[in-house]
């Protein structure tokens, strides 16, 4: 706002102020008690123009160094089509609020049942809500619905190959309600689900048995369809997470026995940005009594009062927040909206031959920098040997991981997710993740600097 | 008199994605896999072992990006945006979210940053989440803030988790959080997923928060106080002072619901009311997109006793060698709430919002908020036939909630009806039957970002609506006429739910 030569705008505010019967903005404070107001103006940086908030971020900004990474752990590049990005910042979408008067939200609301319906598709399961937060928050979610169905069961079984951020996310949403959790071992050879250690631990009072396929290590799990079976056997929940453009080649959650998928959506045109906002998606197959239990806003198709037309509306809401207060399923209320909206653009975009070429470059670019990283002396890739969609785990020898982190820096690559605090047991470690963004040259270069790497190990 | 003037929404009976013409037309081409990777690697579905191969391909649409542009313009289209007009929606904030922001958050440096990456390659960003944190901390006068949350209800869970986390490190078992009855829905929701049993207080008279009610309902139990302030209302909790006294007096905690923030910036702080703990809804006072319902962002402000119990990592400088990094030692640390550090590229937009209008601006950003909300209560109220329950006299701060009642009993038009009729003369509806203590609540949120001659035009169309509810009240009855859709059949959407493709392609084999 600016204070000089603003005579009519000051006008207005007279007379706004006159016809409130008021000398100033401020008798609007009085009833603020004198002990509480601040005395003081705030300490803050700013205001500035909008030219020089420009050159201010731009300069912090080039403080970042650029870098190609290959880091995935939740969060992959993925290339953004232009028209998801043009969608999603259009201005009638990003800057409306939850649809809450649908009759002048019909393109928020389709683009969301659009949504919901493209990523059932993926999932095999024919419920989708229309976001989480993310994909921890979304297993935490999950776990909890599945409590909820299974009632007297309040314990929640887990696969220890789940990253462990996700894990620490997850027992904040088992600890209000006090859900007790067990981890359950991988095989130290093919770094899937330990199929004994599961049957061992599943026991009559197991409500779900969360894993993740692929899983953390990028293993996929081979005997999925046998470890929801095994879960059944208990009548417990198989709840699956799992990578949405992997879906484009491998078989749906759906079919192979889960109860609810979840999973990371950022990869389906959502920038990854240091982090966020990405959003978690929430399917599974429809039950008039378990539906009630799930938890976030559900978008559907209904008819308009007079019959005449199709139209869509949030639906379900007596889960919610705003309607069922303490006995919701979920407090959740704002999601990731926008998001979920542009990955139904994705899809759309891509269509059953673009997804699955997509999810090939990722498993072919993958298993060949695994294979070639394994070829020299001084590295071993993967360390599993089950089979990998598109991370693997590296390992190097003592005492050189440090090392070969700030020689990647300085050639400008970022390598792996260094696994030595979550997993010290598999020796100096890193995960590799590789998406459709990374070029020949690019796979080239960094087995390029591997190899220098190598040789000063003294390798051949 | 904007008697001619309507919604300018187009109408389309926009056919579904999965009901477009496929084309033969050149579609979306990922890029292919090189000649090198082909002939070293084995083919695809050879990697894959065979009972974790898809058999049949996803079914989704195949369709050629002229299609899709136009079938997202024509949904756009549908949809009312404040960019538009008026969005007056109670407790939500509508602002204008300026563009430079937006532009800011793609920036590739934001938006293809990994949040793993080294923080030698990123001191950028974590100088902005350093920066941010700094400002929020000195707008709430709390002692950390976490960036963490996604949103608002998420930043209370996050919330309530630190208090209980310093309640339990104490030794202490506390069961049960109190809220007021005139609460966000979330505030309930929050507290019974935190475990702890909510405990709801009746409201006073005035709109208040009832001090011998809430003296009856704290003891030892009482872990928190969940309060906004202002309230939901628009009333500003006067006695805020004894009531922190109250619950501080049993070993209690204050949380502050950040959703009316955009009240009080620059004139006061929850932080010297006596609360502990807040959140902040940076989608709603600091003027990032609300996306059609999200993402938001929802950073959780402490006092210094709760900053250990804070999630990790939080942002830090070291001061000797200027460098920015995140601080994952946090010993006590209730751990992650989600995924990575909070919705980076949201928290960027509201840095730049800050910056933008700095201490002076924001401050002058709550003044107009409340002068434009008590105007056009007035300017309403002028007009007859609407009540303003609670406390009339005492000015209102951002928002203002009015009582329908009245109007009901007399012209059979609801608060529903009007709220139709209002999307007809082109103005999105406030937010309705909200807070419950209303019946008929109408409550409207102006913001600071409309001009008077809005205020005024908007007064115009409640006018003309109290005219037709009394003259010819079918118009208001059987609105809207005039959007994409009439009124929606939502009693058939929950009794027969359709929520997907898949389920209506169910639903019409089954006949």
């Amino acid at each position: 706002m600016n204070t000089e030569n603003e005579g009519s705008a000051n006008d207005i505010q007279k007379e706004m102020e006159k016809f409130l019967g008021i000398e100033s903005v401020d008798e609007l404070f009085k009833d603020i008690p004198d002990s509480v107001r601040l005395k003081n103006p705030l300490k803050l940086l700013g205001p500035m123009s909008e030219r020089d908030l420009s050159l201010y971020i731009d300069k912090i900004l080039s403080l970042n160094k650029p870098v190609v990474s290959f880091l995935g752990g939740g969060a992959q590049n993925h290339y953004i089509p232009a028209i998801v990005q043009e969608v999603i910042t259009k201005p009638e979408l990003l800057n409306a609020y939850t649809p809450y008067q649908p009759e002048v939200a019909q393109g928020m609301l389709q683009g969301m049942f659009e949504f919901q319906s493209l990523i059932s598709e993926l999932t095999g399961l024919n419920v989708t809500n229309s976001s989480m937060y993310d994909w921890a928050t979304a297993i935490g979610e999950a776990l909890l619905m599945s409590v909820r169905i299974m009632k007297k069961r309040q314990k929640v079984l887990i696969s220890k190959s789940i990253h462990p951020d996700r894990l620490s996310v997850i027992k904040n949403y088992l600890a209000g309600p006090q859900i007790e959790y067990e981890m359950v071992n991988f095989d130290s050879e093919t770094g899937e689900v330990d199929l004994a250690d599961l049957k061992k631990k599943l026991t009559e009072d197991i409500a779900a048995f969360y894993f993740e396929n692929p899983n953390s290590f990028g293993v996929i799990e081979s005997k999925a369809e046998e470890i929801c079976a095994q879960i059944h056997e208990v009548e417990a929940k198989a709840v699956v997470g799992v990578d949405p453009i992997s879906l484009g080649i491998m078989k749906p959650p759906g079919k192979y026995g889960a109860d609810i998928a979840v999973g990371e959506g950022q990869g389906l045109g959502t920038p990854i940005s240091f982090g966020g906002p990405h959003f978690g998606f929430f399917s599974t197959n429809y039950n008039p009594r378990t539906i009630r239990q799930m938890p976030g806003r559900l978008v559907g198709l209904t008819k308009t009062k007079d019959g005449k037309q199709r139209a869509y509306v949030l639906t379900l809401s007596t889960r919610e927040q705003h309607i069922r207060r303490e006995r919701a399923t979920s407090n959740i209320c704002t999601n990731q909206a926008i998001l979920a909206f542009g990955a139904g653009v994705y899809l759309s975009l891509l269509g059953p031959d673009g997804l699955k070429k997509t999810a090939e470059y990722c498993i072919l670019a993958a298993n060949y920098l695994a294979n070639k990283i394994n070829e020299l002396e001084h590295f071993d890739a993967p360390i599993f040997t089950g089979a990998h969609y598109n991370e693997f785990i590296v390992r190097v020898k003592k005492g050189t991981m440090a090392k070969l982190e700030t020689k990647l820096i300085e050639q400008g690559f970022v390598g792996g997710y260094t696994l030595e605090k979550c997993h010290p047991e598999f020796g100096e470690t890193a995960i590799f993740c590789v998406t459709e963004m990374h070029t020949m040259d690019e796979l080239s270069e960094l087995l390029e600097v591997l190899s220098v790497y190598d040789k000063e190990l003294g390798g051949k | 008199m904007p008697e001619e003037k309507t919604t300018t929404l187009a109408f389309y009976r926009e056919p579904l994605v999965f009901e477009l013409e496929e084309t033969k037309y050149e579609r979306y081409s990922p890029p292919s896999i090189p000649k090198e990777i082909k002939k070293s690697v084995k083919k695809p579905l050879a990697l894959i072992p065979k009972e974790m191969q898809r058999t049949d391909p996803p079914n989704l649409p195949k369709l050629a990006e002229f299609q899709l542009a136009r079938h997202y313009l024509h949904l756009a289209q549908m949809n009312f945006t404040v960019d538009s007009g008026f969005y007056p929606l109670g407790s939500c904030t509508m602002k204008y979210n300026p563009k430079i922001n937006d532009f800011i958050s793609t920036d590739k440096r934001v938006a293809m940053a990994h949040p793993f990456q080294p923080a030698r390659t990123v001191q950028g960003n974590i100088r902005i989440l350093y920066e941010t944190e700094q400002m929020l901390n000195e707008l709430a006068g709390m002692a950390r803030t976490t960036l963490q949350p996604s949103a608002g209800a998420h930043g209370e869970l996050t919330g309530i988790m630190v208090i209980r986390a310093y309640h339990i490190d104490k030794g202490e078992t506390r069961t049960e959080v109190i809220v007021p009855d005139s609460a966000h829905g979330t505030n309930p929701a929050t507290v019974a997923m935190a475990g702890y049993k909510a405990v709801i207080i009746q409201s006073k008279e005035n709109g208040l928060v009832d001090l011998e009610a809430l003296k009856a309902a704290v003891s030892e139990k009482t872990a928190a106080l969940m309060l906004t302030n202002p309230n939901t209302l628009g009333l500003f909790e006067e006695e805020i002072i004894e009531i922190a006294k109250i619950v501080h007096d049993v070993g209690g905690l204050l949380y502050y619901d950040g959703a009316n923030f955009n009240a009080i910036m620059g004139i006061c702080r929850p932080g010297d009311m006596g609360f502990d703990a807040i959140h902040f809804n940076l989608h709603k006072t600091f003027g990032t997109p609300h996306g059609g319902g999200g993402p938001g962002s929802g950073p959780v402000g402490v006092v210094e006793k709760l900053v250990p119990y804070l999630p990790k990592p939080l942002p830090e400088l070291n001061k000797k060698t200027g460098k920015y990094y995140l601080n994952f030692d946090i010993p006590k640390s209730i751990g992650k709430i989600k995924g990575f550090w909070g919705n980076y590229s949201v928290i960027v937009r509201a840095y730049a919002y800050m910056l933008a209008l700095g201490a002076e601006g924001l401050k002058r950003v709550s003044e107009q908020a409340v002068l434009n909300a008590n105007y056009l209560k007035k300017k309403l109220l002028d007009l007859g036939g609407w009540e303003l329950p609670f406390a009339p006299e005492i000015p209102r701060k951002h928002e203002f909630v009015l009582d329908g009642e009245e109007l009901k009993k007399e012209t059979g038009v609801s608060t529903l009806d009007v709220a139709k009729r209002l999307l007809d003369l082109g103005f999105h509806a406030p937010t309705i039957y909200f807070p419950l203590t209303v019946h008929e609540a109408l409550m409207v949120e102006p913001t600071e970002t409309e001009t008077k001659q809005t205020l005024d035009d908007f007064t115009d169309a409640m006018k003309q609506i109290l005219k037709e509810s009394k003259e010819n009240p079918e118009i208001v009855l059987s609105a809207p006429q005039n959007t994409p859709v009439g009124r929606i059949d939502e009693v058939l959407a929950a009794k027969e739910p359709i929520l997907t493709w898949r389920m209506l392609k169910q639903k019409d084999e089954e006949k």
